[in-house]
């Protein structure tokens, strides 16, 4: 996913971050859909995925912060920590891609996703922990309680983003990562 | 399936409150087994209108009486309305997702009530009469298909639930011309084994050529209704010419122009080629 | 065509409307780590009495600025909760398994739900009194000193201005593809989680596909038209700051630096 040209990845970038606003607006209509789908989650990490991490962690930051700044979704005073956990996720997904070369399409997504995932959420938990408690308050209850509300969005994450990806490819949205030749 | 619409009117809600009225007092009725085509400029309220239909928005005031029951009546039962109405909207390739093609058509009968052997059946009936060879295509992304075939792709899942009644938002915008005559050819096949066409359209020859009833709409009021002939011969007699004419009658208005005339009626070429012929044979001077 | 989302933001001639959305954003941060480095009862009484003039000075309806506060309460209550129960202290009142209700926790359960509605507060001023595309400008010209580290401020701006351009087409297409899975029959009650999950697929994959569509369509017409980076875009008109703004930017430095002294 490599040969896509600097403004191509732009305009990708650009579109991510206009689905991290449209998308929770889209399922707005449908109950509980933000806190099963994540909706904003998704473009994120996508944007890494196919554009590297520079291009994932603008869209990490500035995602979220259009979403509030037109949507009012999230509130203010989540931004920060919102913020903080989706550049965590757009940084490591875009490193992460760049540095598993298994000649696997799916293991290449997969491994790249599962750490970004797991360092996002630590990275946020940490952040969280920061801004709501400053020293004695017990982290453990905070990163267990991080983990355990979350995970039906982790496993829609890890089932979804794959398949978005290789409907991009056959598509021919973006190039194929092992061509066949 | 009829249809009956009574004083259907349909605002936008807009953030800063003010509201756009997209439909204002619609009321007309639409018989089982027609064919109807609608027509309007862009942004008139024609994909409006189609929604509404469909029960996908509910309308701001009026009704609308599938088989002389109010769908958005309470305890109206969605999934049957499902059934038996299929949309197509603009650039429906877009709507394909799944991983085959056969999955894709599939999607639709999910709550149609058919099992097993029965969906592949349905399947494969949808997809060859679009001109698919079911094995060949059945495995296949729908997403790496051509956009000719995408589009055919999506018109199968839409057709695969055999609904009554179809809608169709600009089916041919953007075909090439043969797979256009192919579109219409297919579509009067199935107005012709009893299933209720809706069209929405910008084609005048299509229009004129394949419906038998024309809806006009304008800036959300419904202008015009009727026999499609009736239709664009009014629509001729507009001073402003906001709709235009087939081709048919502007070659009528040429050939006026140089001293032949022809009756007002000919509106499709079918039409012309009778009246030149009349005229020829020395009808005309009887 | 539908338009762009106005967010929050409710049209006025207030003090606040009229403040430099660069220096709203500055002093939104400076009065953001005041509320954060409160510690004593008179650091605390010092941000109350500064977030509430600022109200004041925003002149708007007061149930409009509380509104956002009013929808979470409840998530207030549970971060509340959790700290009331699950600080590590001495002074329990009670204990249970592993809750234990204490005095010290329930003062650090307060102290949070206090900084986070402050913070709420302070946020919705600034997008209450600010329009969306006025703070995307500020924070264009904001993030200029980041290109000192290498970081192409140009290009980022122009993403994010081609991003707000796109919403609203993004918008209308993603409500046009709802509308056509559901008329194809996609449901989203069912009560399983996993199925309810997978039902957004038929969603989710086509909005994607068609947004990436228009990107490489803009692509494509950018590159055609010879298009190579930001840097030769007509340059906005620099608005100089006024004497009020710096005014307001030195107060709110002055609350930040008294809150710190307070410690």
């Amino acid at each position: 996913m490599s040969k896509m040209s600097s403004v191509k990845r732009s305009m990708l970038t650009a579109v991510c971050i206009g689905l991290c606003v449209v998308l929770p607006m889209a399922f707005h209509s449908i109950p509980n859909a933000g806190s099963i789908l994540l909706p904003m989650h998704i473009p994120v990490l996508l944007c890494g995925l196919i554009c590297g991490w520079s291009f994932g962690l603008l869209c990490g930051l500035a995602g979220p912060l259009l979403s509030s700044l037109l949507t009012g979704m999230p509130p203010m005073a989540y931004l920060p920590s919102m913020l903080v956990e989706l550049a965590a996720y757009g940084l490591v997904c875009g490193l992460m891609i760049n540095l598993v070369h298994t000649k696997k399409l799916y293991a290449d997504l997969y491994i790249s996703l599962v750490v970004a995932l797991i360092a996002g959420r630590i990275v946020a938990g940490v952040a969280r922990a920061l801004i709501f408690a400053a020293g004695r308050y017990s982290m453990a209850a905070w990163i267990t309680s991080y983990f355990v509300t979350s995970w039906p969005g982790l496993v829609i994450q890890l089932i979804f983003i794959p398949a978005i990806v290789v409907a991009l490819m056959k598509a021919r949205l973006i190039p194929e990562r092992y061509p066949v030749r | 399936m009829s249809i009956q619409i009574e004083n259907l009117s349909y605002k936008y809600g807009q953030p800063a409150g003010e509201k756009v009225e997209a439909l204002q007092d619609i009321s007309c009725a639409i018989a089982a087994g027609d064919f109807v085509g609608i027509m309007g400029h862009t942004g008139c309220g024609k994909t409006t209108l189609i929604q509404l239909l469909a029960g996908l928005r509910a309308p701001t005031s009026g009704r609308i009486y599938i088989n002389g029951e109010d769908i958005n009546a309470k305890g109206y039962d969605r999934n049957r309305l499902r059934q038996t109405v299929g949309v197509m909207f603009q650039n429906p390739e877009y709507q394909l997702f799944a991983t085959t093609v056969e999955k894709d058509v599939a999607f639709g009968l999910k709550y149609s009530g058919l099992r097993g052997q029965e969906v592949t059946a349905r399947v494969r009936w949808a997809l060859e009469t679009m001109g698919f060879d079911f094995e060949k295509v059945r495995n296949q992304s729908p997403l790496a298909l051509s956009g000719g075939e995408k589009r055919r792709v999506a018109i199968a899942g839409v057709i695969a639930t055999r609904p009554q009644i179809l809608i169709f938002d600009e089916p041919i915008a953007g075909l090439d011309p043969y797979s256009r005559e192919n579109f219409l050819q297919f579509v009067t096949q199935m107005n012709q084994a009893g299933t209720t066409i809706i069209m929405v359209s910008h084609n005048m020859e299509a229009l004129a050529e394949y419906t038998q009833h024309l809806l006009v709409l304008e800036k959300g009021r419904l202008i015009d209704a009727g026999p499609t002939r009736e239709v664009f011969i009014r629509l001729k007699q507009r001073k402003d010419g906001a709709f235009g004419q087939t081709a048919a009658q502007k070659i009528v208005t040429l050939l006026a122009e140089r001293e032949l005339k022809l009756p007002p009626a000919v509106v499709t070429y079918g039409d012309l080629l009778a009246a030149l012929k009349h005229e020829l044979t020395g009808g005309g001077r009887g | 065509m539908r338009s762009l989302p106005t967010g929050q933001y409710l049209p006025g001639h207030s003090f606040l409307h009229q403040l430099d959305a660069r220096v709203k954003i500055l002093g939104l941060f400076l009065l953001m780590a005041a509320v954060i480095g409160a510690s004593s009862v008179q650091g605390y009484v010092l941000v109350l009495m500064v977030v509430a003039i600022c109200i004041q000075l925003s002149r708007l309806p007061l149930r409009c600025v509380f509104a956002s506060v009013r929808r979470v309460c409840w998530f207030l209550l549970v971060i509340w909760l959790m700290n009331a129960l699950f600080f590590a202290a001495e002074d329990a009142l009670f204990s249970w398994g592993i809750f234990q209700l204490s005095r010290g926790g329930m003062r650090q359960g307060f102290r949070v739900v206090s900084n986070v509605v402050l913070i709420l507060l302070l946020g919705n001023l600034l997008t209450m009194t600010t329009l969306p595309t006025q703070v995307t400008t500020a924070l264009e010209s904001l993030i200029k000193p980041l290109k000192l580290i290498g970081v192409p401020t140009e290009e980022v701006a122009m993403i994010i201005s081609v991003a707000i351009q796109f919403i609203p087409t993004l918008m209308e297409e993603a409500e046009l593809i709802k509308m056509a899975q559901i008329a194809r029959g996609a449901r989203f009650e069912s009560k399983k989680l996993a199925e309810r999950a997978a039902s957004f697929l038929p969603l989710v994959v086509p909005i994607f596909i068609s947004a990436f569509r228009r990107a490489e369509e803009l692509a494509l017409a950018m590159e055609a038209r010879g298009y190579r980076n930001a840097k030769n875009r007509t340059k906005r008109k620099k608005e100089p700051l006024e004497r009020h703004d710096y005014g307001a930017l030195a107060v709110c430095a002055l609350i930040c630096l008294v809150q710190f002294l307070l410690r």
